[in-house]
């Protein structure tokens, strides 16, 4: 290799790659050196409920019963303009609900401190002494994209453009390289913005992806080939490299490389062998299908389905976090008395049973459970509005609420609230958690992200931006 | 005849030349400098031009991975076509294009749910290249083997199919400069042996795994040019750019 005046020609590309500007990424490249928390190690789960949830129905119900939620007086002039509407709905289970009630039905359901909706199942109800509802929360956009896209970063995206990591890209980041599918994203949207390539959010939508991204597809090579290809993997250092690698990106592409061969694990890819057939089923897939109450092909393919992903990623110690879309097409404009309450109670029913599943399953071979070690957070783009159009069905609202849950967070407690009046946001006192018009805090999602990073252990640093809130009152 | 033509001509120019231009509005007399049209004889660039800056900046186009597209584009121009006439590509094990299969999973735009794709150089993507690879490079190998005329491959173009690098290694030098040229668009010199040699060996090596103490056979041989496709589908040279 030629020499100019004591630099080798590789050397010189190299800094000239660096005085081009060879910048790939947003944000800075180099991989920020991550902590592996091995102490007290943390899990993740983050459920997405898609199309806008009607908070009513679940985390910030009101009376049917009070006259001010009736339809003559929620509609009228100086009204509350909150019609729950809950007898409109077509949901069997939720007509069943109403019935128990009579002859003044509520709608409501209630479980330690906690007041729900009447969409929210048994099943997730029996874990209220670990939720945690935050209510008034303002999302700022009636746009799914931007609803959903500033929930998983909690920073507001810059137009359509998610801006910066998710949430679980931040935990799996900081919480180190020890895991096959450190950040596993199940049918949603996950973004790594300057992350290590570890952290990266892999994406499946179903167990056969899962067994697909786990296990070399197609002819394999021979022992000898492949040992010579990846021998010439390591050793390859060519002048090319060095001027593409300007910005990090070889040294990504390589990083990824390595964690592509450690991903390709068989042993893994037996968690995830999803077979309704009894006589192809190991004992451990049995045992999860009967905790999540899976026996058919629809359940496999919906909510259940997703959870159990959830489960074993989570359970078998593959992934530090996991991002689910448990629930969809909830955007309700129209149809809303017949499809929405369903659609939410399906989703609560399996987020319930992965709850139980996880409470059951030991983390590692300690005397703890998987639970105890993972933190929940459940949300929606946005919330509906608090009146029933004129196609039964209900629109965008900005106020909405989220459901979280942790070691480091307090259970069975409500924080926040909305107004009787047309359901808008209202502060909060970060100390308290109560509602508090005057001197409290408009809480947004930077704000719950900073919070339940904080109750992790984990850093919130590139949130500083945002300048999020500590919700101190849901902190234990 | 034509040399009075010419002398009128002369005469006209002579004549013409001695005009003002701008007769109609003659700003400055008979002051060729002034004269429209005529552009100022120093460096100065025009008063509403922004500075210029002496030698100019360039700056490159940074670096990036290949998209999904991009990749589906590049596989049949690169690889050429099998014994059948389809372009070859990698084939996912149900049978369909797999990067039609992953497309969603490595998040190429669908422009309904997502408009953007992520060009990182992710574990997943890069997973995904290696089932590419070993399937992609299997296809033209076996598309290869089956030509008898050496400019009928894609990849075998200046060997013959049980060369290896003791029996004809200037056949396996070149055929190795043409490859990284056509796979990574790296020109080497045609007197260069130096560059390639971590691919002769690597080549060598694949040979030397399949027929172990025995003589090469022309499968032997085969198994060494898949190692190296393999190698050269897997490098970032490919999948950046």
């Amino acid at each position: 290799m030629s020499s100019i005046q004591g630099w080798s020609r590789r050397q010189f590309l190299e800094i000239a790659g660096l005085a081009s500007g060879a910048v790939i990424l947003r944000s800075g490249l180099l991989p920020r050196i991550a902590e592996a928390s091995t102490d007290n190690p943390q899990l993740l789960l983050f459920v997405y409920f898609s199309g806008g949830w009607d908070q009513m129905l679940c985390w910030d119900p009101r009376d049917i019963s009070d006259p001010r939620f009736q339809a003559q007086s929620a509609y009228s002039s100086g009204g509350t303009g909150i019609y729950p509407a809950y007898d409109l709905v077509t949901d069997t289970v939720v007509r069943a609900l109403l019935a128990q009630q009579a002859p003044n039905p509520t709608g409501l359901q209630q479980a330690g401190n906690l007041t729900f909706g009447p969409a929210v199942t048994p099943s997730l109800m029996e874990h209220y002494s670990d939720l945690c509802i935050i209510r008034g929360l303002s999302m700022e956009t009636l746009t799914h994209e931007v609803g959903r896209r500033y929930f998983i970063t909690g920073k507001f995206p810059r137009g359509l453009t998610a801006n910066g990591s998710a949430l679980t890209s931040v935990v799996a980041n900081q919480e180190g390289i020890s895991r096959d599918l450190p950040n596993l994203a199940i049918s949603s949207e996950s973004y790594s913005d300057g992350l290590p390539a570890y952290a990266s959010p892999i994406h499946v939508n179903s167990a056969s992806d899962v067994l697909d991204v786990l296990r070399p597809l197609g002819l394999q090579l021979a022992s000898a080939s492949d040992a010579a290809v990846r021998d010439f993997e390591t050793s390859a250092d060519t002048c090319e490299q060095h001027t593409y690698n300007g910005g990090g990106l070889i040294a990504m592409f390589r990083d990824s490389r390595a964690k592509a061969r450690t991903m390709t694990n068989s042993t893994a890819a037996q968690y995830f062998n999803f077979t309704l057939n009894p006589s192809q089923q190991s004992q451990d897939v049995r045992n999860l299908f009967t905790a999540m109450q899976i026996a058919t092909t629809a359940d496999l393919n919906g909510p259940k389905g997703k959870g159990a992903i959830a489960a074993q990623a989570l359970c078998k110690g593959l992934s530090q976090a996991v991002s689910v879309q448990i629930a969809q097409n909830m955007d309700d404009h129209f149809n809303w008395d017949t499809n929405h309450a369903t659609t939410l109670r399906n989703g609560f029913e399996a987020l319930g049973l992965l709850i139980r599943y996880l409470k059951s399953q030991p983390f590692r071979d300690t005397a703890a459970s998987v639970w105890d070690h993972t933190t929940l957070l459940c949300f929606s783009e946005f919330a509906r509005t608090p009146l029933v159009n004129s196609r039964n069905g209900r629109d965008h609202h900005l106020t909405s609420s989220c459901l979280v849950a942790g070691p480091g967070i307090r259970g069975n407690a409500v924080l926040g609230g909305s107004s009787d009046l047309n359901l808008a946001y209202r502060k909060m006192n970060l100390s308290t958690g109560l509602p508090d018009d005057n001197n409290g805090t408009l809480i947004h999602p930077s704000d719950v992200h900073a919070s339940v990073l904080k109750s992790m252990g984990l850093t919130y640093d590139h949130l500083s931006n945002q300048s999020p809130q500590i919700i101190t009152a849901l902190l234990k | 005849m034509k040399r009075s033509l010419l002398l009128c001509a002369s005469a006209l120019l002579a004549v013409g030349c001695n005009k003002p231009m701008n007769d109609g509005a003659n700003l400055g007399g008979n002051n060729p400098s002034t004269n429209v049209g005529v552009s100022p004889p120093q460096s100065t660039p025009p008063v509403d031009h922004p500075p210029v800056t002496r030698p100019p900046t360039i700056t490159s186009a940074s670096a990036q991975r290949v998209s999904i597209a991009q990749l589906r584009g590049t596989l049949p121009v690169a690889l050429g076509n099998d014994l059948s006439g389809n372009p070859v590509t990698w084939i996912y094990p149900n049978g369909r294009p797999g990067l039609d299969v992953v497309s969603l999973t490595l998040g190429e735009p669908n422009y309904i749910d997502t408009t953007e794709e992520d060009l990182s150089p992710s574990p997943l993507y890069l997973k995904f290249m290696d089932d590419l690879a070993r399937d992609a490079c299997d296809r033209v190998l076996r598309a290869d083997y089956g030509r008898s005329a050496a400019a009928d491959r894609s990849l075998l173009r200046f060997v013959d199919l049980a060369d290896t690098a003791s029996t004809n290694a200037p056949g396996v030098n070149h055929n190795l400069r043409y490859l990284k040229l056509r796979l990574h668009g790296v020109k080497i010199d045609d007197s260069d042996d130096t560059t390639v040699a971590p691919l002769r060996d690597l080549f060598a090596r694949g040979v030397q795994g399949s027929a172990g103490s025995a003589a090469p056979t022309a499968n032997d041989v085969k198994e060494g040019w898949r190692v190296v496709c393999n190698a050269l589908l897997t490098a970032p040279e490919f999948h950046i750019y």
